[in-house]
């Protein structure tokens, strides 16, 4: 590895401004290829590599920055960002949520106690060390997947709530309260939302090697123990999506029915 | 079977109103125990509004409804929806068989077993369905099964009042007599107190014992099932029977949205 010397401001081969330059050339032969074919994504393409650009270079000097500071200052840092993750990550899934009363009061809680329990539990457990360089990226993984699992629950619960809302009464007028009319549509809810995450830990290692692997591997890392650390965080981001998806679903549902009487009128889809 | 039964259901000056629309305006009625009373109406008059305001499907905006002189606001829903049984217009069968969809509510009550089956027996039978029918997937069925299927599945709670809404709508004369059977089963077969939602002043005649008419989220006139649209004004009369054609066109149309 040493032939290479990491020096992001390098424009020799291999350096760090050498290879965003090269790189690019991927993104012009997809801009190529769907002008070839009219898919009309090259604006799309353009903005969203410039935007994903800005923001991950941003977050790489913000990290720079941060590893050197002191451990009081650093500490309120990785607080603030972790927060900042949470309600980034609220309102990113409530916007999936639309036609609840209030959805942020359904995701915030979800994503707050998801990344909470499972970082806390980690770090208690000391299999994560409190380093700003392990606390940060895992909590980046752990509250975007819980954000991502998050979405596709409560999206699939209107959509049920929608779809079914004739079949949800016929239970309530049998008897059921409201909770355990819409409990089959939050199960299917959030038994969808979770199978991503379980084909992916299925299939780990075989199809591919997650991210997190891969840069642990190029960083020189003992390939045994990044595998140890890859199934670590997997279990992490499981565990956060099942916390996620059961608090958003659970506090959705009590929005979707008035005091358990009644069920809310949804407004049609957009 | 039946574990008592009310002896009065009083609405009184009950309105609805939703996103700002008045949708039951004023209703005022009053039933006694073993009547059964039709209720008439064009297409949008509230009818389905009505009935599921009685189950608190909906919250009414003003006026009460009393069970024996109990606000049903008052009342646990589902105790309630179990003593007030609703079957609404089109019903949809819940997952599974015709029997799963009997034994849901009894289940969810906390009834034996072995009850559960003379239940699920008696409510077959109520409702004009045999045996045969009970490993059927109920979302295979035709409508007329369906709605019997519906019916029997609120008879199996033994409920002391039955709303049924447009219990034939849709339905081929043939089918249509079926379903009249069950009701009449219903009838026959303990003290029910009955609101039957419809669009036939025949059916009226052959299953009412009073029909009221409904109009804009009011009551616009009530009396003897045999006479009341005879007894209209003229304009009244060529008004409401204008509504029923529009009403059935409406039916042929859009009953699968339901
Ligand atoms: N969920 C709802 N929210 C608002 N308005 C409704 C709702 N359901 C029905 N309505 C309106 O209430 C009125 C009465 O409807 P309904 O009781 O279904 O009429 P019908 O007499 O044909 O059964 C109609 O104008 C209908 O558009
Ligand atoms: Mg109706």
């Amino acid at each position: 590895m040493s032939e290479f010397d990491f020096d992001p401001w390098s424009l020799e081969p291999y350096g760090g401004l050498w290879i965003l330059l090269m790189s690019v050339v991927l993104m012009v032969i997809a801009a190529a290829l769907s002008r070839m074919r009219s898919l009309g994504l090259e604006k799309d393409m353009a903005i969203a590599s410039i935007r994903g650009g800005i923001q991950i270079m941003a977050m790489g000097f913000l990290l720079y920055a941060l590893f050197g500071l002191g451990d009081l200052l650093l500490w309120t840092v990785v607080i603030a960002f972790i927060a900042v993750m949470v309600v980034v990550g609220t309102y990113t899934s409530a916007r999936r949520a639309k036609g609840l009363p209030d959805p942020t009061r359904a995701t915030f809680p979800a994503l707050g106690l998801a990344t909470v329990v499972t970082l806390g539990t980690m770090l208690g457990l000391q299999v994560l060390p409190l380093r700003a360089e392990f606390v940060i990226p895992i909590a980046g993984m752990v509250v975007g997947n819980s954000m991502n699992a998050t979405s596709l629950s409560l999206n699939r619960l209107l959509a049920e709530t929608r779809g079914f809302r004739s079949r949800i009464e016929a239970r309530m007028l049998l008897g059921a309260d409201a909770e355990t009319s819409l409990k089959p549509h939050v199960r299917s809810a959030v038994r969808s939302s979770l199978i991503p995450t379980i084909d992916t830990l299925k299939t780990l290692g075989i199809v591919f090697i997650p991210g997190g692997m891969t840069g642990m591997l190029m960083g020189g890392v003992d390939p045994i123990w990044a595998a140890q650390y890859q199934l670590v965080i997997f279990f992490m981001i499981f565990c956060s999506g099942t916390i996620a998806t059961v608090v958003a679903t659970a506090l959705a549902t009590k929005q979707l029915t008035k005091d358990g009487v009644t069920l809310v009128d949804l407004p049609d889809e957009e | 079977m039946t574990k008592g039964h009310v002896h009065k259901l009083e609405i009184s000056d009950l309105s609805l109103e939703l996103d700002g629309r008045t949708i039951l305006d004023g209703i005022s009625l009053d039933i006694h125990h073993g009547e059964t009373v039709c209720i008439l109406g064009g297409s949008g008059a509230g009818k389905s509004m009505l009935l599921r305001t009685i189950v608190r499907l909906h919250e009414p905006t003003k006026g009460r409804i009393l069970l024996d002189g109990e606000p049903v606001t008052a009342m646990d829903p589902s105790t309630l929806r179990r003593r007030v049984s609703l079957v609404q217009q089109s019903p949809a069968m819940l997952e599974g068989t015709v029997e799963d969809n009997l034994r849901f509510g009894l289940e969810l009550a906390g009834i034996e077993p072995g009850v559960i089956k003379e239940r699920i027996d008696a409510s077959l039978k109520a409702a004009a369905l045999d045996e045969g029918f009970l490993g059927r997937r109920a979302e295979k069925l035709s409508g007329g099964e369906r709605q019997r299927v519906a019916i029997a599945r609120a008879h199996t709670l033994c409920p002391e009042v039955f709303l049924l809404d447009e219990p034939t709508a849709a339905l081929d004369p043939r089918r249509m007599m079926e379903v009249e059977r069950a009701i009449k089963g219903l009838k026959g077969d303990a003290n029910f107190m009955m609101i039957i939602v419809t669009h036939d002043v025949e059916q009226a005649r052959r299953l009412g014992d009073r029909t009221v008419l409904m109009r804009r989220g009011r009551i616009i006139a009530e009396g003897d099932s045999g006479s009341l649209i005879e007894d209209l004004d003229p304009e009244e009369r060529a008004l409401y029977m204008g509504e029923l054609v529009y009403m059935e066109h409406e039916h042929k149309e859009g009953d699968l949205n339901e």
